[in-house]
């Protein structure tokens, strides 16, 4: 491929962004449908309970209510799935999970039945007819309590759900050859996803029998779900992925469609769901909260000589996507750090609170918190700059890490840590009651889902007779820019501009499958199976141009629609004679190819001792804060972000997803928590679950790092999640600057600095 | 499930006709910033909305001898926006920068903020050390309440089921120096933990007059006369500031909830007082 490009790597401007901007876009809550009826969850108030009397008679009676579902119209209405890559040893295997409660309800906002009616005011006043008598069941909410054997089981006879293990060298001998040790326990928040556009979406029965779901999926493979359910064929549910507002893992387990294709199916009609403000918050899983245990040994050289964690994730009531994080969090536990002795034990356990999933980050934010907090103690400890330390200690491409898996890309973390710091230039001075502060974080985050799932991405791309493009790829677009990329990368392989080539995307039964759009893949997967693609249609038009030029295809190009010769410019074709010939002799310009990311056999052992992801994304953020001595209050005054993104195909893109990430994990470190009181939310609105404003973020300067040697596209490495963790442990490093006090209960909330300045 | 009528007055007299027959069923909708909260959530499920918006009688904001009026349904943004109100008494104007967003304060007016009886309604520290007073209209003619008689507990005041607040009083000191500390989580859209107001008024380091208003400390917001009284005609320097900021221990009645323990709200009203003290008195920007 040349080296020169068109697109790839420019500042463009995405063809969907005019039309979000304008209210053009048709979200998911957008669609309507004649004859539509409008759906409600009915869900528990109650975290632990028993159903004794569940009555919907008069809510079915209710004139305009057309349909009340319970647990007992669901045809397969409980699921079992085997957690890969466990063994009987750990513990339970099987995830459990039921549509509607059946019998027990396991956490407060639990869904127990469905209505469906003419107007959303008739379903909204249907809810309040339906009637619950609960007898109270024993609950546990401190998933430490939950670990012991005594205490009230939420599935099954086990509340430990999974747990996975790090074991390098010996641990004990690591910490006799250290002369400093640090050790601490760290606390992480239960972080909502606060995204914009609630889950929503309308489905109907097409005229073949069809159910079609229209809606804002990360996963549009949830049909399968779905058809799981229903207990019909796959190839009867088809899905349609809306330009989504807004998921950061919270469109990533089932959320509406499930509902709305029972619905449909019982009603034959068309019906819409979308959720409440409110329902987001205490009807859907949230980010998991930690304890996490660090035991950090280095010598007086600042060489790191042992670690060892324990880590808690508290899952909520159902399993849900609880070991798949657990594993991030277990293999980034260590942090970019060579460490020649590690031993880290991580556990997730079930509790009565509400579930928790997926999550930007995916569990390797809430680890990234406690690793940077360590160096920064441990750096203290030695009298060492914190940079100095770290740098001594980097993994380094070739490295092998703590779970047994080589660093195959550049690791620019030094680069990246050292101009974040320079970006915040001169410390401000502060004044007798308020202190300024610079701290920095470093962080590392795979992209590319876990190998042992064995991930593909397909695409399928065709040259038209005038030159334009189409392109279809099931990857759907959470806002990041994702089918732009696609659209991107198609342009600059065919040579033509972004408005020449169109993206049909995210459609089950029309777009081929591309995966999810999670777990930092999207650009990654279908990003090179959109490059593969291109690249075959490519090959197609320049075997043929070169029989028309007499010229050797290796040495043609494409580019403004022309076919040339590299060597004799003069020498060129227009790209649609190549493709009408193509089209007299029956070759056609269009292919469909699959990506296939690494294949690794799944993990059979608790230890992890084999390479689980594709890549790792490195990246440093770094803060200037004040902190009110006499309020505890924290102002972030400069923020620097630099993360090696390997090859940006849209700069703007690039940035936007550096800034948001930014922001979402200053929300994490210094504001954001999801309360519950003994299941009991508290903080389910965003009055009172509060995110960071614009008055509450400074502008974020980007620094963007192009190493060229990530496994995306033109050597791209994904940068959704990986921008996302080195926010928190920045600012709390940067707090310790300001005052002196650390801070190892995030979010580090005035309050909980005002204590802490007091002792 | 909710059912609500509305109603549009032409003129206050229509206005009060409709109070009158319907009392506290007439849900007056200013800006509604609080009103349709309430009626999404489900706390108010019936009524007639009374919407006042256009009410020229309830707008304009006046003032001559030291003495300001402003119509109950002035907007924050406009009370922002007075060029009167930021010559003449820039320190209640500067009050009301941090106050929600500028949504918010484009829509909300400040009789709303009052009659939302607030424990936290951010309008009203500041009205209360400028010895603010309501005027209460209804059909049978007008009364004066002082700010500092009109709360009863959290979303309650003595307002009768009648009455409307026409319009907001009060007379800028001869003398001395305010200001107004708000403690929120975040910088935007925020609710306060607590919120301080002070007016001060000092001659040689020594305090003449002082008036001191929280919210967030108590079931209603509140003047702390007992330790104003306590400050009266001492010489302060910073540690005294600190020891007498310390005496409204004793006339504060904080909560827990999602925003903060009432410990945490008790020592840090104690210290921004003491800030709000320093900076009437010079010692502090």
């Amino acid at each position: 491929m040349k080296e020169n490009f068109s697109i790839i790597g420019k500042r463009l401007g995405g063809l969907d962004e005019k039309d979000k901007v304008l209210g053009n876009v048709v979200f998911a809550d957008d669609f309507v449908m004649p004859g539509m009826l409008y759906a409600r969850v009915f869900r528990a108030e109650k975290a632990s309970a028993k159903i004794k009397c569940l009555d919907i008679l008069r809510a079915q009676s209710l004139p305009g209510v057309i349909c009340v579902l319970t647990a007992d119209d669901v045809p397969h209405n409980e699921s079992v799935k085997n957690v890969v890559g466990q063994t009987t040893e750990v513990g339970l295997l099987e995830a459990k999970h039921q549509v509607l409660v059946k019998e027990r309800v396991r956490y407060w906002g639990e869904a127990i039945a469905l209505v469906a009616a003419e107007s959303p005011d008739t379903a909204c006043r249907a809810l309040e007819l339906i009637e619950v008598e609960y007898e109270d069941l024993p609950a546990v909410f401190d998933p430490l309590e939950a670990m012991k054997p005594d205490a009230p089981k939420i599935h099954g006879d086990n509340n430990i759900i999974a747990s996975w293990k790090l074991r390098k060298g010996d641990a004990e001998a690591g910490f006799a050859q250290a002369d400093v040790i640090v050790e601490n326990t760290y606390r992480t928040p239960r972080q909502e996803h606060a995204h914009i556009e609630p889950e929503s979406g309308v489905s109907w029965m097409d005229d073949m029998g069809v159910i079609n779901i229209r809606y804002a999926a990360q996963v549009i493979e949830h049909y399968r779900d779905i058809a799981t359910v229903l207990g019909i064929p796959e190839s009867r549910v088809r899905v349609i992925g809306t330009l989504i507002g807004g998921g950061f893992g919270g469109k990533e387990d089932v959320t509406v469609e499930v509902f709305l294709a029972l619905l449909t199916w019982k009603t034959g009609r068309p019906v819409k769901l979308t959720y409440t403000r409110e329902e987001m918050g205490y009807g859907r899983h949230k980010r998991h909260p930690y304890v996490l245990k660090y035991k950090t040994g280095a010598t007086k050289d600042g060489k790191l000589t042992a670690l060892e964690a324990e880590l808690v994730s508290d899952a909520g009531a159902y399993v849900y996507l609880s070991p798949w994080v657990l594993v991030y969090s277990t293999v980034h536990s260590t942090g970019p750090y060579f460490i020649p002795n590690v031993k880290v034990d991580a556990s997730s356990v079930l509790t009565n609170n509400i579930m928790s999933s997926a999550c930007r980050g995916f569990g390797g934010m809430q680890v990234a918190f406690a690793y940077e907090s360590q160096m920064d103690e441990l750096a203290e400890k030695l009298g060492m700059d914190p940079l100095e330390l770290r740098k001594k200690n980097f993994l380094k491409r070739g490295d092998i890490t703590a779970s047994y898996q080589e660093i195959t890309s550049e690791v620019l973390l030094e680069e990246a840590a050292r101009k974040a710091k320079a970006a915040l230039g001169e410390k401000g001075r502060g004044s007798k009651t308020k202190k300024i502060g610079h701290g920095f974080a470093c962080s590392w985050q795979s992209y590319g889902r876990m190998t042992y799932l064995h991930d593909t991405s397909s695409c399928w791309v065709n040259l038209e007779m005038d030159g334009s493009a189409v392109v279809r790829t099931g990857i759907p677009d959470l806002g990041g820019g994702q089918r732009e990329s696609v659209r991107a990368i198609t342009a600059e392989v065919l040579g033509l501009k972004l408005e020449e080539v169109h993206v049909i995307s995210t459609d089950s039964q029309v777009t081929p499958l591309s995966g999810t759009v999670t777990a930092t893949r999207a650009l990654y997967m279908s990003g090179n199976a959109a490059k593969l693609a291109s690249e075959n249609v490519r090959k197609i038009i320049v075997e043929e141009a070169s029989e028309m030029l007499s010229a050797e295809p290796e040495r043609l190009n494409l580019k403004d629609k022309t076919v040339y010769s590299v060597d004799e410019p003069s020498k060129l074709l227009p790209l649609v004679d190549v493709i009408k010939r193509c089209a007299a002799e029956g070759k056609v310009p269009q292919n469909l190819a699959t990506f296939k990311a690494p294949f690794t056999e799944p993990i059979t052992t608790d230890i992890i001792k084999d390479p689980v992801f594709p890549d790792f994304t490195f990246g440093a953020q770094a803060a200037e804060v004040e902190v009110d001595l006499e309020t505890g209050k924290v102002n972030i005054l400069k923020w620097a972000a630099a993360h090696d993104v390997g090859q940006a195909i849209n700069l703007n893109r690039v940035e936007g997803q550096i800034e948001g990430g930014a922001v979402q994990g200053i929300g994490f470190g210094i504001m954001e928590d999801y309360l519950e009181e003994e299941g009991v939310p508290l903080t389910w609105n965003l009055h009172d679950y509060i995110i960071p404003t614009s008055k509450d973020v400074p502008d974020i300067m980007s620094i963007v790092l192009q190493s060229k040697s990530g496994k995306g596209p033109f050597g791209a490495k994904g940068i959704g999640e990986p921008s996302i963790s080195a926010a928190a442990p920045a600012i709390v490093n940067a707090i310790k600057d300001a005052v002196g006090i650390r801070i190892y209960h995030i979010p580090a909330t005035p309050e909980r600095i005002f204590l802490a300045l007091q002792e | 499930m909710s059912s609500f009528k509305f109603y549009k007055p032409d003129n206050m007299e229509d206005l009060l006709k409709v109070k009158e027959e319907l009392g506290g069923r007439a849900l007056i909708l200013a800006g509604g910033t609080n009103l349709l909260i309430y009626i999404k959530e489900g706390s108010i499920r019936e009524g007639t909305l009374v919407d006042i918006k256009s009410l020229k009688e309830l707008k304009g904001i006046s003032g001559d001898n030291g003495y300001i009026e402003i119509g109950a349904g002035v907007t924050i943004a406009e009370i922002l926006e007075s060029p009167l109100l930021n010559d003449r008494v820039p320190f209640f104007t500067d009050t009301l920068k941090n106050f929600a967003n500028p949504l918010v304060r484009n829509m909300a007016s400040l009789g709303g903020n009052i009659a939302d009886a607030s424990p936290i309604g951010d309008t009203i520290p500041s009205l209360l050390v400028l010895n603010g007073r309501i005027k209460a209209a209804c059909l049978k003619g007008e009364r004066s309440v002082p700010l500092d008689r009109l709360f009863k507990g959290p979303g309650e005041s003595n307002l009768k089921p009648d009455e409307v607040i026409r319009t907001v009083q009060f007379s800028i000191p001869e003398r001395g120096k305010g200001t107004f500390i708000k403690l929120g989580l975040r910088n935007g859209t925020s609710c306060s933990v607590t919120s301080v107001a002070v007016w001060l008024a000092a001659e040689d380091g020594r305090v003449e007059d002082i008036r001191i208003a929280f919210g967030g400390v108590a079931p209603i917001p509140l003047r702390l006369k007992k330790t104003e009284s306590l400050f009266k005609g001492e010489k302060l320097d910073e540690e005294k500031i600190r020891a007498l900021s310390g005496e409204i221990d004793k006339e504060i009645s904080p909560i827990t909830d999602v925003r903060g323990s009432a410990e945490y709200r008790k020592q840090v009203s104690v210290r921004l007082l003491s800030r709000a003290v320093r900076i009437c008195m010079g010692m502090e920007e």
